[in-house]
């Protein structure tokens, strides 16, 4: 047994050597870094509907504990009780990714089962791992066989939905997380900066700039063409979008 | 006076469809001779209407430009129209009368969704020029690009300009639009730094700021 226990249910282990980070795909994903990593655990699938019904039944929404300051001021503002595609029949499918939630809302949810955000590395970590793969489960060319997403960012239907956490088998990363490209992007903690300049030390990098800062959405979603899923690939929206393109899952840190 | 030779846009097949992002879905249709585009001027002080023919009497410009999605995509294509300082002018405001206000653009709506709104700040786009746009690649705007009349910010994201536009209100006031209350995005519309998806070239680039210029 691993001196970190056992994860708890539904959740993985990530744990590795130094990794490098970014790549030379676009500026924003340089430069690349070696990163190192503490251990930490990971959802294996993204927070799903049938998960986050707890929060939304829990009245959590009208529980000032789990939120911070702005996304108190935010829901409150705009009256929001529920993600805005709650009684969608194309998003509200029990065992889809929960989305329509704001950065906001995938924090507070994050409080409230004891977890965080994972970090934009950690993210990067858990869907690559020590190799170069471009996507999470290889260098595969991208198709509908593996993901969730919109070749030309045009995606078929105009009345879009999302897909089930397990759609797509193949859509595992190294280190068993389903669903990471894809479906609906990833809050991630971090907010986006136009490169890595930032990062002086690469241990256990965060980006933080101003919780009202754009924050990083990784992992691509059903609008978006196969280049967003790229393991390196970057993504940002304010914390107040609620679209149906972002999701996320947790981490504990240990 | 134009004389641009219009060209079909690149890849134009591969544009995504602008009614996912046309909120209310474009009216059926809508009778030309009966639309009016009003302009209001600080809630009523001043009014005016103009029909398509009055716009269409207003030299036109024809500006190849780019655009860019907050869904991550961007095009650039011919845009046949005028400058909203162009109306302006015709209208007889001048720069003191709208210096520091807000354009407010309401579109046609239908029956079903009503009307849907953005709100943009003046002085930034007369800088930047942006237009009333009623002709794409040399044809009339088809009614899901916002036919009979659209406004385009090239410096800020489509959703903060108005497809099907009915009416602009000059006001003091910068309010949350449409797609600001419903799904979030933000007030100012600022086209941000990072990567889109460049539908004419088929290819990701880096965009550091917009109006694009340099591809």
């Amino acid at each position: 047994m691993n001196k970190y226990g056992d994860a708890p249910s539904g959740m993985t282990l990530i744990i590795g050597d130094p990794f490098a980070r970014g790549s030379d795909h676009c500026p924003d994903e340089a430069p690349v870094m070696e990163v190192t990593l503490h251990p930490f655990f990971m959802d294996v699938r993204p927070v799903l509907n049938r998960d986050f019904k707890a929060f939304v039944d829990g009245d959590c929404y009208q529980k000032d504990e789990y939120w911070c300051e702005h996304g108190l001021k935010f829901i409150r503002k705009f009256g929001i009780l529920k993600p805005l595609y709650w009684n969608d029949v194309n998003w509200n499918q029990p065992d889809h990714p929960v989305t329509g939630i704001s950065w906001y809302e995938a924090s507070a949810y994050a409080r409230f089962v004891g977890k965080e955000l994972p970090t934009e590395a950690q993210w990067e970590y858990a869907a690559k791992g020590n190799d170069s793969r471009l996507y999470p489960w290889g260098n595969a060319p991208a198709s509908p066989k593996y993901a969730n997403y919109a070749p030309d960012c045009d995606p078929e239907e105009l009345v879009r939905r999302s897909t089930p956490w397990d759609h797509h088998p193949q859509n595992r990363s190294p280190f068993g997380c389903m669903d990471m490209a894809g479906n609906v992007a990833e809050w991630c903690k971090d907010n986006y900066s136009p490169n890595y300049r930032w990062d002086t030390t690469g241990i256990n990098p965060l980006c933080i700039t101003d919780v009202t800062d754009d924050h990083i959405a990784r992992g691509g979603s059903g609008l978006h063409d196969e280049d967003y899923m790229r393991c390196t690939s970057r993504d940002a929206y304010p914390p107040t979008v609620r679209d149906n393109i972002v999701g996320f899952r947790c981490v504990i840190n240990l | 006076m134009n004389d641009l030779k219009v060209m079909k846009t690149p890849r134009i097949e591969k544009k995504p469809s602008s009614l996912r992002y046309y909120q209310d879905g474009p009216p059926s249709r809508v009778e030309t001779s009966a639309w009016k585009l009003s302009l209001s001027y600080l809630g009523g002080e001043k009014n005016f209407a103009f029909s398509l023919d009055d716009i269409k009497s207003i030299p036109k410009r024809v500006e190849n430009r780019r655009m860019v999605c907050v869904c991550n995509w961007s095009i650039r294509r011919t845009w046949g129209g005028i400058y909203l300082k162009d109306l302006f002018d015709h209208a007889g405001l001048t720069e003191d009368d709208y210096a520091g206000l807000f354009l407010k653009q309401l579109s046609i709506g239908t029956p079903e969704k009503g009307k849907y709104d953005s709100t943009i700040r003046i002085d930034d786009a007369i800088a930047r020029n942006a237009m009333l746009i009623y002709e794409v690649d040399g044809e009339a705007l088809p009614l899901e690009q916002g036919y009979p009349l659209r406004l385009i910010d090239f410096g800020l994201y489509g959703y903060k300009g108005v497809k099907g536009l009915s009416e602009l209100q000059i006001s003091t006031e910068f309010e949350l639009g449409h797609w600001e209350q419903y799904a979030g995005y933000a007030l100012e519309g600022k086209v941000k730094p990072k990567k889109y998806f460049i539908v004419d070239l088929k290819e990701h680039r880096f965009i550091e700021k917009a109006e694009v210029i340099d591809f």
